[in-house]
């Protein structure tokens, strides 16, 4: 769907390069995390590939084809969720939805949207008296109004209760089953070990790691079984070497004799990831 | 779209206390002139009527000022909303986008303009005037709205920046006062040539450098060109 080969870019006023020679690809109906420390690039390579920013050196191929060779007909084929909300904020929800659905050719219903959103009972509100999550959800129908078949997401569930982040992860997930492609960026990062089928992480304007979370988890991880067990009346811990678990009697021992208070596998979380690939916690 | 987009814009207008005084603005200030005029004519023996050509021009001038401070303050909401980002991410254009503001900039002043100059009922006006000369003042407003935007970021700065624009329109006035060559020293400004075309038409009988044509056309491309140029510099400046 979308392929970047070598990607560079610099800001007019910088001494150097902000993105330093990228490249990945995500296929149609694939969920791509980007995920990076602020500032390291991540918001410049979404723009650049849903070209806000222009200028750039290297290649970016959309359905096989550079990216400027289209024209401005190739949006009615993009939603793109901005991290903060673009809303006019003198309207109403549904006059705000209208005013973006009119500007394409062709949109979705709005009032099953805003239903799914539980957006629709306050759909004549003006945007103004919106709390931060009611935005935010506004903000995700707004990209999706277009129907689109690429949806460029930053942090759609920010400032969301775990009620309504869930609804949005849901609605990212159907899109995907019917076809759709999301590019994500996103800091959550269980949001995107629930969503994302593969993860690249960008610092410094490289690409430190391209891979699927589950197979990240397993490379980053250890080998190994972390066992808690009651050693009569002791609380005793244990960790066996998964590479010969099959064979270590004392392990199957252990399980057959004693009661076992937790058992852990040496997997990381993609947090501790993040923070060993970027050299920088989630929360920067 | 079109149609729909004007009534949203309209909407956006009619929420915010601040432009609906301003939209009120012209209307008050012409009924002044109706009303207080031929009452202080009566109260104070004097005559204003060889001064009507100077009422015009600055009705005219305040009609153009206030509605490209409407506009110039919308463009600001916009801003504020990031709402140039969506648009930027749309199939609708910026050219397009602002295109629709420059009409309706370009409709208010003109509306404004000639509803003013009714209401004030100032004599001396000829129709093909009162019809022409608010084309040529219209052409202003925008490049008023965009010179809003060029330094402002917030409506207090904007409102600032309205004063300071609004500043400008002292010349074309002083301009009024001058039938010799010395009245092109005030031709940089734009709506010079559109009050001085209105001078023609309300003073016939007065000599003048060029006649009401010649005025009006060179203002015309004069304020086109102008509003050409500014919108190149205004794109780069708002551009994300």
């Amino acid at each position: 769907m979308f392929k970047v080969s070598d990607l560079r870019f610099r800001y007019p006023k910088n001494q150097v390069d902000t993105i330093k020679g990228i490249s990945f690809e995500f296929d149609k109906g694939e969920i791509f995390g980007f995920l990076g420390p602020s500032g390291m690039g991540k918001s410049t390579t979404q723009k650049l590939m849903i070209r806000i920013l222009k200028n750039y050196q290297g290649e970016i191929l959309y359905k096989g084809k550079n990216l400027n060779s289209y024209d401005k007909s190739i949006y009615n084929d993009i939603g793109v969720g901005f991290e903060m909300p673009v809303l006019f904020s003198k309207l109403t929800a549904m006059e705000n939805l209208k005013f973006y659905r009119d500007l394409y050719p062709e949109g979705v219903k709005i009032r099953p949207l805003l239903e799914r959103l539980g957006l629709w009972e306050d759909r004549h509100k003006r945007v103004a008296a919106f709390s931060k999550g009611m935005k935010s959800r506004l903000n995700f129908a707004r990209a999706m109004i277009n129907d689109p078949k690429v949806l460029f997401l930053d942090e759609p569930t920010s400032g969301l209760d775990p009620t309504n982040a869930r609804i949005v992860k849901d609605m990212i997930s159907e899109f995907r089953h019917n076809g759709g492609t999301v590019f994500l960026t996103t800091h959550m990062m269980h949001d995107v070990d629930e969503l994302c089928d593969r993860v690249a992480f960008i610092a410094d304007g490289q690409i430190r790691e391209i891979s699927s979370p589950k197979d990240l988890k397993v490379r980053y991880g250890k080998r190994e079984i972390r066992l808690e067990y009651n050693d009569d009346g002791v609380a005793s811990k244990q960790v066996f070497d998964l590479n010969s678990i099959k064979s270590n009697e004392e392990f199957f021992g252990i399980l057959r004799t004693k009661d076992i208070i937790t058992i852990h596998s040496g997997e990381t979380t993609l947090d501790e990831i993040f923070i060993k690939v970027t050299g920088v916690k989630t929360h920067e | 779209m079109t149609i729909k987009y004007l009534i949203y814009e309209l909407k956006k207008w009619v929420r915010d206390p601040m432009m609906i005084f301003l939209l009120a603005y012209p209307v008050i200030i012409a009924s002044v002139v109706r009303f207080g005029v031929p009452y202080a004519q009566e109260q104070f023996q004097l005559s204003v009527a060889p001064y009507n050509h100077v009422l015009a021009a600055v009705l005219m001038l305040l009609t153009s000022a206030i509605s490209g401070a409407v506009i110039g303050f919308s463009i600001l909401d916009d801003r504020d909303d990031k709402i140039l980002y969506a648009i930027d991410v749309s199939p609708v254009s910026f050219d397009i986008y602002m295109g629709f503001r420059f009409i309706m900039s370009f409709m208010l002043t003109y509306v404004g303009s000639v509803v003013a100059l009714l209401i004030a009922n100032l004599g001396g006006i000829p129709v093909y005037a009162l019809l022409l000369v608010p084309v040529g003042i219209a052409l202003f407003s925008f490049i008023s709205a965009m010179f809003i935007n060029f330094f402002a970021s917030n409506k207090v700065e904007g409102f600032a920046m309205m004063k300071a624009g609004a500043m400008i329109i002292v010349f074309p006035i002083a301009s009024l006062f001058f039938t010799d060559y010395k009245e092109f020293f005030f031709g940089f400004e734009p709506n010079f040539w559109a009050v001085k075309a209105l001078s023609v038409a309300m003073l016939p009988t007065l000599e003048f450098n060029l006649g009401f044509w010649t005025y009006f056309t060179v203002g015309i491309f004069y304020a086109f060109g102008l509003n050409v140029v500014t919108y190149h510099i205004f794109k780069k400046r708002i551009m994300i």
